[in-house]
């Protein structure tokens, strides 16, 4: 390095030029002594750091960009010069000529660059004082502006490498106007006008533009211009500065749509946004929607007592309060209110408000309200609608014995109606608006089916419907049935189920009673202990169980073939008695039960017991019933042949004994043995007695049996009387007196209403303990043929008078006395006239005496009798 | 010459009884205690009445009316129907019996029933 030793270096460092040596990339090699004294350097604060890094050039980028650019120059072999403002202290410049020369090797290649300057300060001072101020202010637009420029003619060096950066022209192609080549075709017009404008009147330049730049796009610039006037007030030339605005006016474009946006946004809500002013009562800002919700105009709203002309009377407390509030809310506090405002039509409106502080003064006071304002006229009338509809619909509820519910499967929360209570006893407020809750209600049998069909419903069924129990409050159990529908978003997924359920207790135990109705009546016909058809009045059997099938020796197949017809299993003597049955079933719906017989497959017969019950008007269905009573029938025999045959055995021995007796009466009367007679005779009478109890006996087995049967023969009644008494009288002590006077002949069993009649004499006898008379006497009138039998004797106390015809009875007597006879007599007596539809009455008194009395009507048999006559 | 009389009953006693009143009453008395009795009759002792219990150990009293009025020489004998049967008064008049006495009787009733029956047939 010649430069950096011995001679050279110190001649270098002598000169008062500052001189420099560079490296082709720019690094500072070597400084001499006046250029780092100039600024109070040292070789160690500039050497080794790149030239325009060190503190002469780096106070302004421009500078350095200056620099840089005149060391590429440099490199490429230019020698570059220009006059340079260099910093020397913290706040002092000077001007240098500055040159930067190549320095070539002996391959002509750059080795090092020299840089040299001399101190041109004190000419430039000298220069210009105008000129100092057009560089103060050129620094300080420099500082501020991303080019400078002037006009005279030309254009400024920074001027030009920004305009060739920009937009690609040189500094020739600027000239004579050329800069407007590049100028947006809309804006050229403007700014040749406003540039025109400004060189006329010698006032400040400043417009923005569009130039197009290299890569075709266009950009905008801010150009301001100033001009500069000589000492002698003329313009000598203008400066100006250029900067590259197309970011800001892009941000302000940004902004300016952002704020259409939201101004659009704002007048677009369907809500009346305002801010209304709680010191000065007025609206300072509506929305559009003021318009177009209450048909007032921004300007009419902003009026004061606006507010308090368009408030409906009955809400202006409302809105009284709502400021009240307001003064006292604290910020974000958003405070609702309804209240009515008058459309500038007149109607009034619904406005639901939402109100939020705004703005407060210095002292913390509300000045500000925003707020929101929706018209809730319509919501409203549905409301009012939707709570008519909820009365209505509270009483089709009450009516229907359930509830409405709804239920978001998401969150398992059940809104239910007050109606569960009236099926529940829960009030809807006792039961958690969960299905968890309703489910712990459901009977746990239910709730494992319902646990299995959930998910299936809720995934793939448009509805709920499920019967199950439900728990009352009280604790027993009420069936429900519960259907809803369920609501799915557009993924399928559930998002509501609403439903009502209903008490279905009733119809479930009514289905119950049917069930076990229906089971019993199964197990009925398959116990086939009965026999069970279902027929129909043409004869033709449809169904028909084992037992009945069984009971004719019929098979199921002779069923099906049809080959059952019950008018052609009855015998004909029995046809009668089917005919009443059919009149009573068409009548009455049901034929009582009636005994026939039917032929078996066999053609013996079958004794049964049928009852029919009409199932089906229209079809004239019939059910019956159809009991085998062959048993029976067979018992009913053996029972008729023991009474005969106790009947024979005992009164074979005592037919016997009677006969002898007889006999034995006849000998000693034939031989005159009074005595033996009488004894005799008493002996005949015990027997005789013995005879009449077994014949009582009898006759009460067969009333029992219902087969005391009569034979019924036309006699008259005063010829009975008479032979009774005849035949009584020799042997009774009381006198016997026969009032006769029943002529005409009556129809009836002789010897039964003779037994009735015995009986009576023979009770008035034995009840009459002094012997006193006794009448019998017959009368007939329009109801029929009378007998009394008359007693004075011991009476019958009206207590004992309903009891004395029952089977059995025997009277108590005060005095203890007991009477002889079973107790029979009475009720044999009664018997056998209520089987001639008659009766025997009592009339008594105690002490007075008796008066029995049959009737004996007249009777169909007596007309018959006339007509044969 | 006495009427004669066939008594039929399968009662020792009663036959007995009935015997001694009816020989009393001076009439010639056979008697039987059982139908098998009527197979001795002949034309040359066939009574002039009988009087035949009902019910006889077994044997209705039905079949053998119907026996003696299927006979020609014993068609026409009067038959009285004498039983104990609770029925046999209608029972007696259905199959065609002229008479019935119900047992026990009274004397004086048997010997009317069965004079009443006796005139009938002369």
């Amino acid at each position: 390095m010649d430069l950096k030793d011995g001679f050279a270096s110190h001649l270098i460092d002598g000169l008062f030029v500052f001189v420099g040596l560079l490296s082709p990339n720019g690094t500072l090699l070597e400084a001499n002594r006046a250029a780092l004294d100039m600024a109070g350097l040292t070789r160690q604060d500039v050497v080794g750091k790149r030239f325009e890094d060190t503190t002469w050039w780096s106070y302004s980028p421009a500078v350095q960009k200056e620099l840089r650019e005149a060391i590429d120059r440099a490199c490429r072999g230019a020698t570059v010069r220009y006059e340079a403002l260099i910093r020397v202290g913290e706040i002092r410049f000077i001007f240098i000529d500055f040159a930067l020369a190549p320095l070539l090797d002996d391959q002509g290649a750059v080795r090092y660059l020299i840089a040299s300057g001399v101190d041109v300060t004190p000419r430039k001072l000298a220069e210009e004082t105008v000129q100092r101020n057009q560089e103060r202010l050129r620094h300080v637009l420099q500082s501020v502006s991303e080019a400078v420029w002037f006009n005279t003619e030309g254009y400024g060096s920074d001027t030009e490498d920004f305009w060739l950066k920009l937009t690609g022209q040189t500094t020739e192609e600027i000239q004579h106007d050329g800069w407007l080549d590049v100028v947006h075709p809309d804006d050229k017009e403007r700014i040749t006008e406003a540039w025109a404008k400004a060189t006329a009147d010698v006032t400040l330049f400043d417009a923005e533009y569009r130039v197009r730049a290299v890569d075709g796009t266009y950009h905008w610039v801010a150009s301001k211009g100033s001009p500069l006037r000589d000492a002698d007030g003329v313009v000598r030339e203008w400066i100006g500065t250029f900067d590259d605005v197309t970011e800001r006016r892009r941000a302000e474009e940004a902004l300016r749509e952002s704020e259409r946006f939201l101004t659009s946004i704002v007048n677009t809500t369907p809500g009346l946004i305002y801010i209304y002013d709680l010191q000065a009562n007025r609206n300072v800002y509506a929305n559009d929607q003021l318009g177009s919700l209450f048909g007032y105009s921004s300007d009419e709203a902003q009026r004061d007592g606006f507010l308090q002309d368009v408030i409906h009377p009955d809400d202006a407390v409302v809105v009284q309060r709502q400021v009240e509030r307001m003064q006292q809310a604290p910020d974000g506090e958003v405070l609702e209110a309804t209240y009515r405002l008058r459309h500038k039509s007149g109607e009034w409106r619904w406005i639901y408000g939402r109100e939020t502080v705004f703005a407060r003064d210095a002292d913390g006071k509300v000045v500000q309200v925003l707020g929101i304002a929706e018209d809730i006229t319509a919501r409203k009338e549905a409301e009012e609608a939707l709570q008519r509809a909820n009365v209505l619909f509270e009483q089709a509820e009450a009516a229907s014995g359930g509830f409405v519910y709804e239920w978001d499967p998401r969150t398992n929360v059940v809104h239910r109606s007050p109606g569960v209570k009236a099926i529940l006893g829960y009030a809807p407020d006792e039961i958690a608006d969960t299905a968890i809750a309703w489910r712990s209600l459901i009977h746990p049998d239910d709730m494992a089916r319902l646990n299995q069909i959930r998910p299936t419903v809720l995934a793939n069924r448009d509805q709920v419907n499920a019967e199950y129990r439900v728990r009352h409050k009280d604790g027993h159990y009420i069936w429900v049935w519960e259907r809803g529908i369920i609501y799915r978003n557009a993924d399928g997924h559930p998002l509501r189920v609403i439903g009502s359920t209903v008490d279905i207790t009733e119809r479930k135990q009514a289905e119950e009673a049917v069930r076990q109705s229906e089971r019993r009546f199964r197990a009925l016909r398959d116990a086939n202990i009965i026999g069970i058809i279902y027929t129909n009045f043409d004869g033709r059997i449809i169904e028909a169980n084992d037992a009945f099938l069984r009971m004719l020796g019929y098979t199921r197949e002779d069923l099906h073939a049809g080959r059952i017809d019950w008018r052609k299993l009855t015998p004909p003597e029995w046809y009668d008695l089917d005919v009443e049955a059919l009149t009573a079933l068409q009548n009455t719906g049901r034929a009582a039960p009636w005994e026939k017989e039917y032929y078996r497959k066999n053609g013996s017969r079958v004794p049964v017991l049928v009852g029919a019950s009409l199932m089906n008007d229209q079809t004239k269905d019939v059910m019956a019933f159809i009991l085998d009573i062959s048993e029976r029938k067979k018992l009913e025999q053996r029972k008729d042949d023991f009474i005969a045959l106790a009947s024979h055995e005992l009164k074979t021995p005592i037919t016997s004994l009677k006969t002898y007796t007889q006999v034995l009466r006849r000998r000693f009367e034939g031989h005159g043995d009074e005595g033996t007679v009488r004894l005799v005779a008493r002996m005949e009478t015990q027997i005789n007695r013995l005879v009449e109890v077994v014949q009582d006996l009898l006759d009460v087995a067969k009333i029992q049996e219902g087969k005391l049967s009569l034979s019924l023969k036309p006699f008259v009644m005063d010829d009975l009387v008479r032979e009774i008494v005849g035949e009584l009288q020799p042997i009774t002590a009381h006198e016997l007196r026969a009032e006769a006077d029943a002529a005409e002949p009556v129809v009836g069993d002789r010897e039964r209403i003779r037994q009735v009649l015995i009986n009576l004499i023979f009770n008035a006898v034995t009840y009459s303990p002094k012997t006193e008379p006794i009448v019998v006497r017959a009368w007939r009138d329009g109801e029929g043929t009378h007998v009394s039998v008359i007693d004075h004797g011991v009476g019958i106390p009206k207590s004992e008078q309903t009891r004395i015809f029952d089977r059995f009875y025997q009277m108590d007597s005060a005095s203890g006395k007991t009477y002889p006879g079973l107790g029979l007599g009475l009720f044999i007596s009664a018997e056998i006239m209520k089987r001639h539809a008659g009766s025997l009455t009592v009339e008594s008194e105690v002490g007075a005496g008796s008066t029995f009395t049959l009737t004996l009507p007249h009777t169909p048999v007596t007309q018959g009798a006339q007509a044969d006559a | 010459m006495p009427s004669k009389i066939l008594v039929i009953d399968d009662d020792p006693g009663i036959v007995d009884a009935v015997e001694l009143i009816l020989t009393d009453e001076g009439y010639e008395v056979s008697t039987g205690y059982s139908p098998s009795c009527l197979d001795d009759l002949r034309s040359d002792n066939l009574p002039h009445l009988i009087l035949l219990d009902y019910l006889l150990s077994g044997v209705d009293g039905r079949n053998v009316l119907q026996r003696l009025r299927s006979q020609q020489i014993t068609r026409d004998i009067p038959v009285i129907i004498f039983s104990a049967h609770p029925d046999a008064e209608q029972a007696a008049a259905a199959i065609g019996a002229n008479g019935f006495v119900g047992k026990p009787f009274e004397i004086d009733a048997l010997l009317n029933t069965i004079q009443k029956n006796m005139r009938l047939c002369r």
